[in-house]
C-alpha cells in the first residue's frame, strides 16, 4: 500500500489526504464485498431446509442461483481490488525504486571500472607480448621482407 | 396365442409336376421386427401402463374440476363456499418430501459445480495477473514504466534526453506492454524497427600502390569471398526448398527476407539466415564510434557533440596512415639485420610511435652506449623522426651515465620515410665507426655518410655508405673509395664492399686503421 506517511519522499499534504481517502474507499469496498459473500452464503445455507409443504421449489432454486452469482461477482470485485493495489504499489513505491536505482547505478559503475581495468590489463599484456615477439622476431636469423 | 413357424423350411405346396413352393422369405427388416415382437416388454409395460392410467385419472379429475369451476363462474346463483385439499396419505407425504429433498440436493450439486468452475477461473485469473504484475515489477527495476489512464494499459518510456537536447525522440521511445495469449506480459515490436550500427569501408578508399603480385592476391581473395558467398546463397536456397517439402521432417515456423525459422521436433526451433559478410576491423570501428559518443554524451555531460565525428574520422585516418608507416618501417628493418623495430603503444587514437634500435658490437673499451635509437612518431598524418647521434666523447671518457647525445629531429612525409630512416641509421653507423677509430687513436674525417682516412701522400680512403630502400638484399651497402688527391686529377677508384654486418664493418675499420698506422 502507499506509504503516505511522510517517510522518504515526503508527499505534500494534498497528496497525503488523497491517499488516505483512497485507502478508506478501498477498505469500504473490501468490507462491502466480504459482507456480500458472507450474507449470500448464509442465505444459501439457510435455504437448505426442506419445507414440509413442497412449495416454491423453483423459486428457491432461482434464488439460490442468484445468490451464488452474487458471491462470484463479489469475489471478482475483490480480485480487481487486488489488481489496483498492485498497480498502486508499482507506481508509488518511490522509496524502494530510488534505492534500487541507486544500487544499480553503483553496480554499473563498478562494472564499468572493472571493465576499464580489465581493458587496461589486456592492453598491457598485449603490449608486453608484442615487445617480446618483436625482439624475438628481429633477433631471429630469418626475417621476411613481406609485410602484412 | 401365437404359433411360431418351425425353423425347418416347411413346404407350402407341391404341385403336380413336383415343383415345390416354399413360403416367402422374410426380408431383413421383417425378420428384425418379428424378433423384436418376441421380446417380452411386460415388466415395463406395467409401469408405463400405471403412469398412463394415473395421468388419465388425473386428467379426468381436472376436467371435472374445470367443468365445475366454469359452471360456478357462469352461474350467479352458486358460489364456492370453500375448498379443502384432501389430506395427503402418508406415502404421498413421504414421496413429496423425497422429491423436494432430491430436487434441493440437485440444486446444491449444481451450485457446487458452478462454484468450482468459478473458483478455477478466478485462480487462473490470479495466476495470470501474478505473472503479469510480477514481470512488470521486475521490468520496473530497470526501466521507466508508465500507466496510461485512458485504457488502463502500460507503456515503457525509453526516451533519453541526456544525449542531445534537440534530439528527435525515436518512434521506438514508447513501448507498449501487451498481454500474450497466456496472459503474460509481452512486447511486440514492428519487425524492422531495431537498427544496429553497421560500419564499413568503401571499396577503393584504401587503394595504394600495390605491386602486381599483391594486386592479384587481393583479387584472388575477393573472388574467393564471392565464390563462398555464392555457395552460401545456394546452401540457403537448398534449405529453403527442402524445408517446404513435407517429407523433410521439419516445419517452417517463420520466414523473412534471407531468414528461415524451422522447428525440428523435440520442441526445438532454429533459424538460418544470410547476413552480409563483414570486412576485418569493422566491428572495432563500430565499437569505437559508439564508445566515443557515449563517453562524450553521457560522461562528459555538457561537452556536446561538436567535433565527435571529426575526432572519429581523424582517428580512423590515423589508423590507416600509421598502418602504412608501419609497413614502410618493417620493410626497411627487415632488410637490415642489425636493426630492431619496437612498437610503443600510445593508447591514444591519433598517435603512434616506434623505435628503431641499432645494436653495435661491444668494443674493447666497453662503451656505455651499445645501441642507437631512432624514434618515429606519427601524430594524425604527420611523421616525425628523431634520431640519436653518437654519445659525447667527453661524457664517454668520464663514464658518465648521462649521455649527451646530439639528436636530429625532423618531420618527413611517407614517401621519404624509408630513405630518411636509412640515412639516419647509416649516419649512426658512420658515427660509431668514427668513435671506434678515435678510440684507437686514428684521426678520421667524418662526413654525413662517409668516413675518410688519410694515407700518406695525400691519398684518402673512404668508407661510404649507400642507402637504397628498394634493395632487396639489404638496404645499406658500402663502398670503399680511394682518392688520390695530390695531383689534382682526383683519381677515384671505388670498390663495392657489399652489405656488411657491423662486425665485418668493424674489422674493415681495423684493417683500414692498420693501413693508416
Amino acid at each position: 500500500m502507499n506509504k503516505g506517511t511522510g517517510v522518504g519522499t515526503g508527499p505534500t499534504a494534498a497528496a497525503a489526504a488523497a491517499a488516505a481517502q483512497k485507502q478508506k474507499t478501498m477498505m469500504q469496498r473490501v468490507e462491502t464485498d466480504i459482507g456480500n459473500i458472507v450474507e449470500n452464503f448464509t442465505q444459501l445455507v439457510n435455504v437448505a431446509r426442506v419445507n414440509d409443504p413442497a412449495v416454491g421449489n423453483s423459486q428457491e432454486a432461482f434464488m439460490m442461483e442468484m445468490r451464488a452469482a452474487r458471491m462470484v461477482q463479489a469475489a471478482d470485485s475483490l480480485l480487481k481490488l487486488v489488481s489496483e493495489l498492485k498497480q498502486t504499489a508499482i507506481f508509488s513505491g518511490f522509496a524502494s525504486l530510488n534505492d534500487h536505482v541507486e544500487q544499480r547505478s553503483v553496480e554499473f559503475d563498478q562494472q564499468a571500472k572493472k571493465t576499464d581495468r580489465m581493458l587496461a590489463r589486456i592492453g598491457e599484456e598485449a603490449a608486453a607480448s608484442l615487445k617480446e615477439l618483436e625482439s624475438h622476431y628481429y633477433s631471429s636469423a630469418r626475417r621476411t621482407a613481406e609485410s602484412a | 396365442i401365437s404359433l411360431d413357424k418351425l425353423p425347418v423350411r416347411a413346404l407350402d405346396a407341391i404341385e403336380e409336376n413336383g415343383v415345390e413352393r416354399y413360403p416367402h422369405e422374410l426380408s431383413y427388416d421383417e425378420k428384425r421386427v418379428s424378433l423384436i415382437r418376441r421380446i417380452d416388454f411386460a415388466w415395463a409395460l406395467w409401469q408405463w401402463q400405471s403412469m398412463v392410467e394415473n395421468l388419465q385419472l388425473a386428467h379426468q379429475e381436472l376436467s371435472v374440476i374445470i367443468d365445475l369451476i366454469n359452471t360456478v363462474e357462469a352461474n350467479d346463483a352458486v358460489t364456492v363456499a370453500g375448498m379443502t385439499r384432501p389430506k395427503p396419505l402418508p406415502n404421498e407425504v413421504l414421496s413429496d418430501l423425497a422429491v423436494s429433498a432430491a430436487t434441493k440436493l440437485q440444486c446444491y450439486r449444481h451450485l457446487g459445480k458452478y462454484f468450482k468452475q468459478s473458483a478455477k477461473a478466478l485462480e487462473q485469473q490470479i495466476a495470470r495477473e501474478a505473472r503479469f504484475y510480477g514481470a512488470l515489477i521486475r521490468l520496473q527495476q530497470n526501466w521507466k514504466v508508465k500507466r496510461q489512464r485512458s485504457n488502463e494499459g502500460f507503456t515503457i518510456d525509453l526516451f533519453d534526453n541526456s544525449l542531445y537536447d534537440s534530439a528527435r525522440p525515436s518512434s521506438l521511445s514508447v513501448i507498449h506492454i501487451e498481454h500474450d495469449s497466456a496472459g503474460m506480459l509481452a512486447i511486440n515490436l514492428p519487425s524492422n524497427s531495431c537498427h544496429s550500427l553497421h560500419f564499413g569501408f568503401l571499396g577503393d578508399s584504401q587503394k595504394e600502390s600495390m605491386s602486381d603480385d599483391e594486386s592479384v592476391k587481393e583479387t584472388h581473395l575477393l573472388l574467393r569471398e564471392v565464390h563462398q558467398s555464392i555457395f552460401n546463397d545456394q546452401v540457403f536456397d537448398m534449405v529453403n526448398r527442402e524445408a517446404f517439402n513435407q517429407s523433410a521432417g521439419v516445419n517452417v515456423t517463420g520466414i523473412r527476407e534471407n531468414y528461415l525459422q524451422l522447428s525440428i521436433g523435440q520442441g526445438t526451433s532454429l533459424f538460418i539466415s544470410l547476413v552480409p559478410s563483414s570486412k576485418p576491423n569493422r566491428i572495432s570501428c563500430e565499437i569505437y564510434l559508439q564508445q566515443i559518443v557515449h563517453e562524450h554524451a553521457f560522461i562528459k555531460g555538457k561537452d556536446r557533440g561538436s567535433g565527435l565525428l571529426g575526432h572519429f574520422s581523424l582517428s580512423l585516418a590515423h589508423r590507416i596512415f600509421s598502418n602504412r608507416v608501419l609497413m614502410k618501417l618493417e620493410n626497411v628493418v627487415c632488410r637490415v639485420p642489425y636493426l630492431h623495430l619496437m612498437t610503443h603503444p600510445t593508447w591514444h587514437s591519433r598517435t603512434s610511435s616506434w623505435t628503431i634500435f641499432m645494436k653495435v658490437p661491444q668494443s674493447i673499451l666497453h662503451v656505455e652506449k651499445s645501441q642507437f635509437r631512432t624514434k618515429v612518431v606519427v601524430n594524425d598524418d604527420r611523421i616525425n623522426v628523431e634520431g640519436e647521434g653518437a654519445p659525447n666523447v667527453v661524457g664517454l671518457f668520464k663514464r658518465s651515465s648521462e649521455d649527451i647525445c646530439s639528436v636530429n629531429k625532423y618531420d618527413c612525409d611517407l614517401a621519404d620515410l624509408p630513405v630518411i630512416i636509412l640515412q639516419q641509421v647509416a649516419s649512426q653507423v658512420i658515427r660509431w665507426l668514427h668513435e671506434e677509430a678515435l678510440m684507437v687513436g686514428i684521426k678520421t674525417n667524418r662526413d654525413f655518410l662517409c668516413l675518410t682516412f688519410e694515407l700518406e701522400q695525400g691519398e684518402t680512403v673512404s668508407l661510404v655508405a649507400h642507402v637504397d630502400p628498394e634493395d632487396i638484399q639489404g638496404c645499406i651497402s658500402w663502398w670503399l673509395v680511394m682518392e688520390d688527391g695530390e695531383d689534382w686529377k682526383l683519381q677515384m677508384d671505388r670498390k663495392f664492399l657489399g652489405h656488411l654486418s657491423l662486425d665485418v664493418l668493424y674489422s674493415t675499420l681495423m684493417d683500414l686503421v692498420s693501413l693508416c698506422g
